[in-house]
């Protein structure tokens, strides 16, 4: 079968050249970090599975610095995406996104220092009032410069928000309007926005809220680390930083799941298309992406009862948008398209699934009954690696493919197709072990494991190890097209 | 329950798979038009299925409320004071008697901590969340015999591995309130 369609250019005509240099860099940065995070990772599984020994404080160091490297990686990357394809219908400023990229790395360093440098090491989501009762493990220094690295890069994502939400209401008119609202109540099909843009909206509105949200328990926070006598409550703290953490993670994939919208249609020749269906979804994920946080305060059980059953309930239609239309209109969309497979189509679909497949996991320890005997195990990890491995890395390095093809001449090899299922077998892998581990009680953040919880581990480092090899090549291609980074007009 | 969570992931996410895997193989054939109003009208009716999925398992899963010592269920159940610190648990009772209900207050002194309890084959019957300033009730009734441990499941710093506790349990008439 000869699939003739040569689909990889797009029209992108605000994209000036420092604005598409500056995303090449975001995502070579990105993917920089997510392999070195990968490598943390595996460090842990191999000290897991007893085959390295690391000391506990160390192992909780290299925990907080996967956890938060990954977590911002995955905002700078998804950041760069929804950048990229929205500046294709609005006027968006390369200075914001330049002070964005500088701000972020500023978080960075600082981040790095409170870790490797302070030892700070009380995971990424800073459950408070962690940070400030070490035990001596790190002082307020490290915790303060770790709660004022996550500040700097919430700062990033504000003003990079900013930017972006008056960059839509100048060239829509309104925020509603950007999130098809008439098109929704009314049917009106004038001026109906693009799916970039209704999706760049929605987690605009969200991720603002989330991170000012983040930024407030991060200053409570940096408040009680020099003033003892200033104390928030902590189920308050709790509920505060579940809430940023599950808004910033999500809108991580809602943003880079814009890769797929854009680039997909490409290949198959078919629109993504605005419709009624799609409008709607985005609206629900607005507000259910707020609404769902309790689900991470299912083992709290002084939390009001309506608060835990919205959090079930929600955690159950999450699904809907995710697999009733993200993942349904992909594959009616590909269906019969004559599409060509290469790395960046093969990775795109793949995220899609990944994103899907990861939803079952989750949906099903978001019931409280169930999340009774598996909160905390390993498989929370299980189901959040799935739809962050299989699913929105695989955006990030399909996009980061995409990129590379179009700018360039060179044209995809048989190879990149197998480089796809070697990604996919590596992530699964990984993400079963984990859910596996999680069935069986492994408890997740433990440094030190027993004889019976190690079954699983050394599978999961075998995996894990083809994930960095695979994602290492899709680095090195990534870099070796650098030079040829500069768009043909 | 464990099992049949990782069994239902395993079967949906194998369905969800053969069909990417049958629809990736029909996106090479030449195809003609975008989908149509059927490919819609099947979108509704799983989005119809999804929302019937949701109705049905929340109201068989949240009733009666799976906390139930919140719920008031409480009877004649034996109260058991903790306190988690790091690291270490300070419990009012280590030896328990089976097959009564136990009610579990369960709070923090210094951090968040999660208080599991492992049966004697090493799988989580129970848990709740040791938080400071409040106080998480969990009601569980025993049914076997032996040594359960507490695992701290709430990430508390660079000892939280090894932050554990043991309970004891007994035949019920084998328990007396004077062996603790």
């Amino acid at each position: 079968m000869t699939n003739t369609k040569q689909p990889l250019s797009m029209d992108l005509p605000h994209l000036t050249d420092s604005g598409f240099k500056t995303i090449s860099v975001i995502m070579g940065l990105s993917a920089l970090v997510i392999l070195l995070m990968m490598i943390a990772g595996l460090t842990m599984r191999l000290n897991q599975a007893q085959i390295i020994t690391i000391d506990a404080a160390l192992f909780y160091q290299v925990l907080t610095a996967h956890g938060a490297g990954m977590v911002g990686v995955a905002g700078l990357s998804g950041a760069g995406i929804m950048w990229f394809f929205l500046s294709r219908y609005v006027s968006l400023s390369v200075g914001i996104l330049l002070t964005f990229l500088s701000l972020f790395l500023l978080g960075v360093v600082l981040i790095l220092g409170a870790i490797f440098v302070g030892q700070f090491g009380a995971a990424w989501t800073f459950l408070y009032p962690l940070p400030a009762v070490s035990g001596g493990a790190w002082g307020a220094g490290a915790a303060a410069c770790f709660v004022l690295g996550l500040t700097s890069i919430g700062v990033a994502f504000l003003l990079l928000y900013l930017d972006i939400g008056v960059a839509i209401i100048r060239r829509y008119g309104s925020l509603s309007k950007a999130l098809a609202w008439p098109l929704i109540f009314s049917g009106s099909q004038e001026d109906v926005p693009p799916p970039t843009v209704i999706a760049s909206t929605a987690v605009t509105i969200f991720n603002t809220i989330g991170i000012v949200v983040g930024a407030a328990v991060l200053l409570a926070t940096l408040a009680n680390l020099y003033m003892p006598e200033f104390k928030t409550d902590p189920l308050l703290a709790k509920n505060m930083i579940f809430f940023f953490g599950h808004v910033f993670i999500n809108a991580s994939i809602y943003m880079s799941v814009i890769a797929v919208y854009e680039i997909i249609p490409l290949y198959t020749g078919r629109p993504w298309k605005s419709s009624r269906v799609f409008a709607i979804a985005w609206s629900a994920i607005l507000l259910m992406v707020m609404a769902v946080y309790p689900h991470h305060l299912l083992q709290d059980t002084v939390m009001p009862a309506w608060a835990l059953t919205m959090g079930q309930i929600i955690s159950y239609l999450s699904g809907i948008p995710i697999i009733a239309v993200t993942a349904f209109s992909l594959l009616a969309y590909i269906y019969r398209s004559n599409m060509r497979w290469d790395l960046a189509s093969g990775l795109l679909v793949l995220s899609i699934f990944g994103w899907a497949g990861g939803s079952v996991p989750a949906i099903i320890d978001g019931t409280i009954s169930v999340n009774k005997v598996m909160h905390n195990t390993l498989w929370v990890p299980g189901h959040f690696h799935f739809y962050l491995i299989v699913g929105m890395v695989a955006m990030v390095f399909g996009f980061m493919a995409w990129l590379r093809f179009e700018t360039s001449s060179k044209q995809p090899t048989g190879m990149d197709k197998v480089a796809v299922w070697i990604y996919a077998i590596g992530g699964l892998g990984v993400v079963i072990t984990f859910l596996i581990s999680g069935a069986l009680s492994v408890p997740r953040r433990f440094a030190v494991y027993t004889d019976a919880w190690t079954s699983q581990t050394v599978y999961a480092s075998g995996f894990a190890t083809l994930l960095i090899l695979i994602v290492t090549m899709f680095l090195l291609k990534f870099l070796i097209a650098a030079p040829g980074w500069r768009r043909q007009e | 329950m464990q099992d049949f969570a990782l069994t239902t992931s395993f079967i949906v996410v194998g369905v969800l798979a053969l069909i990417f895997l049958l629809f990736i193989f029909r996106s090479s054939h030449e195809g003609g038009d975008a989908p149509g109003l059927k490919a819609e009208g099947t979108r509704w009716l799983l989005i119809c299925a999804m929302i019937l999925f949701t109705i049905i398992a929340t109201y068989s899963t949240l009733k009666p409320w799976p906390h139930q010592a919140v719920a008031g269920v409480t009877g004649s159940a034996l109260t058991v004071k903790v306190n988690g610190a790091q690291w270490y648990w300070d419990v009012s009772h280590d030896t328990l008697p089976i097959n009564t209900p136990i009610l579990f207050e369960v709070s923090a002194q210094d951090v968040n901590h999660g208080f599991a309890l492992y049966d004697p084959d090493g799988r989580i019957v129970t848990q709740t969340q040791a938080m400071p300033g409040y106080v998480n009730k969990l009601l569980y009734t025993f049914e076997k015999t032996g040594t359960y441990k507490v695992l701290c499941l709430e990430f508390c710093g660079p000892a939280h591995h090894e932050m554990e506790h043991e309970f004891t349990l007994v035949e019920k008439g084998d328990f007396t309130k004077e062996s603790n």
